[in-house]
């Protein structure tokens, strides 16, 4: 079976991926300034014996190679090991994390495919008329600003309104399950509103792009010579064509939204992936930033690996092309 | 068969101007009248930026809200330029079909050949009921087996995807067929076995054909009569062995001394000196003047008319055969 051996080899480069990138950030946090033992003992009655106990117990005392095989070990194993903040398992920290950044990231992001792929295609369809101008100056706009400034100016226009930070009210005691998923609910739309507006601007300049680029080609123009109304003609043959790139950078956006929500997790105060790794490399807790990093590259990889699947779905081309191979 | 009968496909001075960014206009063709009967095969000769893929383009209504087409195109007698939009929309492939240059690119990359024939099947009478079997009896029209239905386009090579556009044209039996350069970029070969494709497509469906080429040598195998354009103008029109063996105009003459000929292998090809007109730049006098071998005082100054040289079959437009005689001082 030819696809099947595509696909085991596609992973296995998937995996090498994530071990350099495993090995990299090891070696890149313990090589930068500052260390957990400073961080922890940084308090007054902070004595050398308590800094030499805390080294030896965290198992920096050892040379870096050493730390190195053993943590690989432990991966190997499937432990991520312990934080050394809350001496709390990662793996347990890095799965409450997840579940938390799920929702934001899938709202997110389907604000910003509705968003982004439907100007998109707009802009393509009537390209040169003041809608496209429109569309592609808002989504420059949108996309140049910094994540953290659009989230406070949401923050600013609509505290009051919707809970400004957290992700469910502390105060809310015994809800049913309809009063928590509101209450989530409206905790979830402004920073997933955030990530949706920092996301959509590149998805409509690169739909637009290739719409226009489409439009077009040879075979449009046939279509529209068959007599089909305009509107045909772009939902039946320009926008399968014109979606294959835009599918690619979705599956590499995806990814780097899981693990990078960083500053948007952060100013909301969102419990996710990003809010962990900022807070992990704070106080230099260097299991949780491998765990957290881990999360980070496995999901650019496998978001990677999925956009691939769908386009060779979409693309008969690149199907039989990667089974002949 | 002259251009006074009525024919299938009737186009009495259609006239192609572009609206262009600075306001200029282009007159991208000017007065071009031809009628093809029903079953004929009529050719559209002339170099690049002549005006042969403007007037196919205009024939289908393809041209874009820049364009201002003048002119009657008639199909069976029914007027069907300005008739709007939408009816434009209803007779296209029902009526009149297109084999597109370069179709090898003109079929949907990710939709199978069956499905993208099938979809123009739709388009004409008797839709829905046996779409496949008629699907599959056009693709056996121009000698391809059914089962390259199932396939993709880039599964295909050139000449067979130009078969296939070629099969997805005649799916409807249009009454007119228009093909723009089905042959450039393939092999010798594969060109006759797609030039052989578009006879029989055509010898089935009895449709009219238009066949726009550069090639002499292509026009000459397979069409009955002929116009030979330049410059956006008809300049010579006639029955395709006249234009070959006694052409009038010094431009067609040129044309058939620069095409290679199998009977005479090691005759020298002649070259025409000169470029072509800039598409839309108006001239005084003959457009072909300043590329001309035998031009001569009237040339610069007046330009000739579309007149009959020898019997009313062939015409040219040029100053050798009807001196501007009252105008000469």
């Amino acid at each position: 079976m030819a696809p099947l051996r595509v696909i085991g080899r596609r992973l296995a480069g998937a995996g090498v991926l994530i071990w350099l990138a495993v090995t990299f950030d090891f070696f890149l946090f313990r090589l930068a300034p500052g260390n957990p033992v400073d961080q922890m003992s940084r308090i007054p009655q902070g004595s050398r014996q308590l800094q030499d106990q805390l080294t030896r117990e965290f198992g920096l005392d050892q040379p870096m190679v050493v730390q190195y095989v053993r943590y690989l070990e432990q991966l190997s194993q499937g432990n991520l090991g312990v934080s050394f903040v809350n001496r709390q398992p990662v793996t347990d920290n890095l799965i409450d994390a997840i579940v938390n950044t799920l929702p934001l990231v899938g709202l997110g992001l389907l604000i910003a495919i509705v968003l982004g792929i439907g100007l998109g295609i707009l802009a393509g369809a009537y390209r040169g008329r003041p809608i496209d101008h429109g569309a592609v100056t808002l989504a420059t706009f949108m996309y140049s600003l910094p994540p953290q400034w659009i989230g406070m100016v949401l923050l600013f226009l609509f505290a009051g309104t919707l809970p400004t930070g957290g992700m469910v009210d502390q105060f809310l005691i015994d809800p049913t399950p309809t009063q928590y998923l509101a209450d989530l609910g409206r905790h979830l739309l402004l920073p997933a509103l955030t990530l949706g507006l920092v996301m959509f601007g590149q998805y409509t300049l690169i739909m637009r792009s290739s719409m226009v680029e489409t439009l077009s080609d040879d075979y449009v123009l046939t279509a529209r010579a068959k007599g089909f109304r305009p509107r045909y003609v772009l939902r039946r043959h320009a926008l399968r064509n014109a979606l294959l790139p835009t599918v690619t950078l979705i599956g590499l956006s995806i990814g780097a939204m899981v693990g990078g929500a960083i500053l948007i997790e952060v100013v909301f105060s969102w419990p996710g992936v990003g809010r962990t790794i900022y807070d992990s490399i704070v106080a230099r807790d260097y299991p949780m930033m491998q765990g957290a990093f881990l999360v980070f590259t496995v999901s650019v990889v496998l978001f990677n690996l999925l956009a691939d699947a769908a386009y060779s779905l979409l693309d008969p081309r690149v199907r039989r092309a990667g089974a002949a191979r | 068969m002259s251009t006074t009968t009525t024919g299938c496909l009737d186009v009495r001075g259609l006239d192609v101007t572009l609206r262009s960014g600075e306001g200029r206009d282009l007159h991208l063709v000017r007065d071009v009248t031809f009628s093809v009967g029903s079953g004929e095969r009529f050719g559209l000769i002339g170099e690049s930026g002549c005006g042969k893929t403007t007037t196919l383009m205009s024939l289908m209504g393809l041209l874009g809200a820049d364009a201002t087409v003048g002119g009657e195109v008639r199909i069976d007698g029914t007027e069907i330029l300005g008739s709007g939009e939408r009816d434009v929309r209803r007779r296209r492939w029902s009526e009149i079909a297109v084999v597109f240059q370069g179709a090898m690119n003109s079929l949907n990359p990710v939709v199978t050949i069956g499905r993208q024939i099938a979809e123009a099947a739709r388009r004409g009478a008797g839709s829905g009921s046996g779409v496949r079997e008629r699907v599959h009896r056009v693709l056996e029209l121009v000698g391809l087996r059914a089962e390259v239905a199932r396939r993709y386009p880039h599964e295909l090579s050139g000449g067979m995807r130009q078969r296939v556009a070629i099969a997805m044209a005649v799916v409807c039996e249009p009454r007119v067929l228009l093909a723009d350069e089905p042959t450039t970029a393939l092999d010798v070969i594969v060109q006759a076995q797609v030039l052989t494709a578009l006879e029989n497509a055509c010898a089935e469906t009895g449709a009219a054909l238009v066949l726009v080429s550069h090639d002499m040598g292509v026009i000459g195998e397979v069409c009955d009569r002929a116009a030979v354009m330049y410059g956006g103008e008809i300049v010579e029109t006639g029955r395709i062995e006249t234009l070959l063996h006694e052409p009038a105009h010094p431009y067609t003459r040129l044309l058939v001394d620069a095409s290679p000929r199998l009977s005479d292998p090691g005759r020298e090809l002649a070259s025409i000196p000169g470029a072509p007109p800039r598409p839309g730049v108006d001239h005084a006098g003959c457009g072909f003047a300043p590329r001309c071998p035998d031009r001569f005082e009237p040339c610069g100054s007046h330009g000739p008319a579309l007149l009959p040289v020898a019997t009313a079959l062939q015409q040219a437009r040029c100053h050798l055969h009807h001196p501007p005689a009252e105008e000469a001082p």
